[in-house]
């Protein structure tokens, strides 16, 4: 795959999103929820980011930071326009987002929850556009058929209520109504975990093939690596709040650095009978994010720990110029026995 | 080896205000000793409501209209369908000789007792022993499925345990009285892939350790590779393939069947390819097709047959049936023909 020419679109730098516990009558703060501790991440222009890792590891709120349903506790967000220039998404006051929010749109996983039942799709996908007083009347109208068309449903059926379209549709709706503002970054949070087997393979295709035609730069987020390995150019990996991994999808599933990437991959049931491993990469659960482990978060769970792990947080290394790993022993582990098994026919 | 448990031409129905719902229909399949069959489909296809119909939990407004589920214990045969729903025949083989596990475990525990009493009652009311037995032998169910501190963990409450361990507790629980079968709901679904792959591997232990048959249903493929002896896969409420794990990878019929294997994403395998998708979605249960009901959706469609005739569960080889006209001699010539013709 050649690489597309590398602008940066976003740059998220050193974001933290520290979320307090409060605790009694006078609601004293008595720690924090650190669900996103210190993440840097850079999304190019038409690039296809994944961003993966189990429940809580922060990996949406990483993205909620981004559209600002958060206000981020420290960090940057730069989101770049073409000629270079940047704002700081993370500092800039509330009402002053609108013009950027239009720039970052969102896919949600669930199509039930993310569909107004009371609209009908015109209205669905006409709001950002009417919002925004893009466009009005007819003009309205031949955009929403527009985009109707462009994500796989039917013109005609747009003054219908969502309740009339199966669960794989309405995903397609709301994948129409973040396109309606030709928007520069699409956040797909876990777009497909809530279809059915059968409805998946379409939505993925569906998204690439929006991909490759419009070049949308995608931030895809999942807890399924084969979802990802299927969309992704790059994947960044994350683990309690922290990213333990980058490289490009490739690299990654063939050579991970990070001793979680390696268990996280082998963790995937292969589709062949003939090769039944039923192996526990992983021992234990998710450190809690209120209380990590000092050193390496994930030294409890790691099998190559080490005592410097225990005392000494591990920084991102460069393992190669593209491929980052935090971990103190990043280029000298031997994960191949946890990575990619033998390719199944 | 003799069966543990038969199904005969189920049929389940619900009878809602829009409508009859054939949830199952006509399906049939046995469970041997210490097998694990695997039941395969998609939202709405019915694995669920089969389960339950087999410990005779459906819920209302479903209703159980013809077939038989037949338990051997001892070899004789128990006919299930014909116990009373609450009666106390079927409530003393539900939990002690065939239990269950479902997606949810918040949703199993009772939010208000500890898991320790929860466990220990069921241990009391099948086996009518006294606190303190119960009691050691939930700590040891517990040890068995890897719960760490298991005198710690039987005074908590549901809500103080992570996901994996309710799952585990979950799992003691359904096994405290020593199950020939169990019924395994979509046990890791909700769950993530390193805590699945514990979940799953502790199932495969125990399942040596207590020589017990599993009746796992899921929709997820992989894991049926992984897991499952036999396999039947469903499509709205009917079985469509029946064969075991290897055929059903590497020799699959159905044109369902092998189309879901087809469009599943692969790691490693295919970058950078499209997958092959399934046009169209599951149709509304209340508006099922004619014919075949997969009809719609597949690419071997004969038009003329496919919408017209309902198929048969045809026999291609031993222990490898499937539901299509394909694999039927009746219309096998008619179907060859008309795809010459194209």
């Amino acid at each position: 795959m050649t690489m597309p020419e590398q602008k940066p679109l976003l740059e998220i730098k050193n974001l933290k999103m520290h979320f307090p516990i409060k605790r009694g009558v006078m609601g004293r703060t008595v720690g924090h929820i650190k669900a996103v501790d210190d993440v840097s991440l850079t999304i190019h222009q038409g690039e296809v980011l994944g961003l993966v890792g189990e429940s809580g590891c922060g990996k949406s709120t990483v993205s909620r930071c981004i559209v600002r349903a958060y206000k981020p506790t420290a960090g940057k967000i730069l989101l770049y326009d073409d000629a270079g220039g940047a704002v700081d998404l993370a500092r800039i006051p509330e009402p002053d987002m609108l013009p950027y929010r239009r720039d970052i749109q969102m896919i949600f996983q669930d199509p039930f929850s993310s569909l107004n039942p009371r609209m009908t799709l015109r209205q669905i996908i006409g709001e950002p556009m009417r919002n925004y007083q893009i466009c009005r009347g007819k003009a309205l109208e031949e955009r929403v058929a527009y985009l109707l068309e462009s994500v796989g449903l039917r013109s005609e059926h747009m003054s219908r209520y969502p309740h009339a379209f199966s669960g794989g549709q309405r995903q397609r709706i709301g994948i129409a109504r973040a396109l309606a503002l030709n928007p520069r970054l699409i956040i797909c949070d876990e777009p497909v975990s809530a279809l059915d087997v059968s409805v998946q393979a379409q939505i993925l295709n569906l998204l690439r093939d929006l991909q490759a035609e419009f070049r949308y730069s995608y931030l895809f987020i999942a807890h399924d690596l084969s979802v990802v390995d299927y969309i992704c150019e790059r994947v960044a990996v994350m683990y309690v709040g922290k990213i333990v991994e980058t490289a490009d999808t490739a690299t990654l599933f063939k050579d991970p650095q990070h001793p979680y990437t390696a268990a996280l991959r082998s963790a995937i049931p292969q589709l062949n009978p003939r090769l039944r491993q039923l192996p526990v990469p992983l021992e234990g659960d998710v450190a809690d994010p209120a209380n990590t482990p000092a050193g390496c978060v994930f030294h409890p769970r790691c099998r190559f720990a080490e005592d410097r792990c225990r005392h000494e947080a591990p920084a991102m290394t460069a393992t190669s110029p593209r491929h980052h790993a935090r971990c103190h022993f990043a280029g000298e582990l031997n994960l191949s026995g946890l990575s990619e098994p033998a390719a199944t026919a | 080896m003799e069966p543990l448990l038969e199904v005969k031409n189920l049929q389940v129905h619900f009878a809602t205000d829009e409508g009859l719902i054939e949830a199952v229909r006509d399906v049939s399949f046995e469970i041997k000793r210490g097998e694990t069959v695997a039941i395969v489909g998609e939202s709405g296809c019915g694995k669920s409501v089969m389960a339950r119909a087999i410990l005779r939990i459906v819920p209302a407004p479903g209703r159980i209209v013809e077939g038989q589920v037949n338990y051997y214990r001892d070899g004789r045969a128990i006919e299930l369908t014909a116990l009373e729903e609450k009666g106390p025949e079927i409530r003393a083989i539900r939990g002690a000789d065939i239990a269950m596990i479902f997606q949810e475990p918040m949703a199993t525990f009772s939010p208000v007792h500890t898991i320790g009493n929860q466990i220990n009652e069921a241990i009391i009311l099948h086996q009518g022993i006294n606190q303190a037995s119960a009691t050691a032998q939930t700590l040891d169910i517990l040890n068995r499925v890897g719960m760490p501190r298991p005198s710690r963990i039987i005074h908590r409450y549901p809500h103080q345990l992570s996901g994996g361990m309710l799952q585990r507790a979950m799992i003691a629980m359904a096994l405290s009285c020593r199950p020939q079968l169990l019924i395994a709901d979509e046990p890791t679904t909700a769950l993530d892939v390193t805590t699945q792959a514990q979940i799953l591997r502790l199932l495969y232990d125990l399942q040596r350790e207590f020589n017990m048959a599993i009746l796992f249903i899921t929709h997820d493929l992989s894991v049926v590779s992984q897991f499952a002896d036999r396999v039947e896969v469903m499509y709205l409420g009917e079985v469509v393939e029946s064969t075991d794990v290897i055929t059903l990878f590497e020799d699959p019929k159905h044109p369902y069947t092998r189309a879901l294997l087809n469009s599943i994403p692969q790691t490693g395998a295919g970058r950078g390819q499209r997958l092959q998708s399934i046009a169209g979605s599951i149709p509304n249960p209340l508006h099922r097709p004619s014919g075949c009901l997969f009809h719609p959706r597949c690419d071997s469609f004969q038009p003329g047959i496919c919408d017209l005739v309902s198929p048969k569960e045809i026999d291609i080889d031993r222990g490898h049936r499937a539901r299509c006209v394909l694999y039927d001699e009746q219309f096998s010539a008619k179907v060859s023909n008309a795809t010459f013709d194209q």
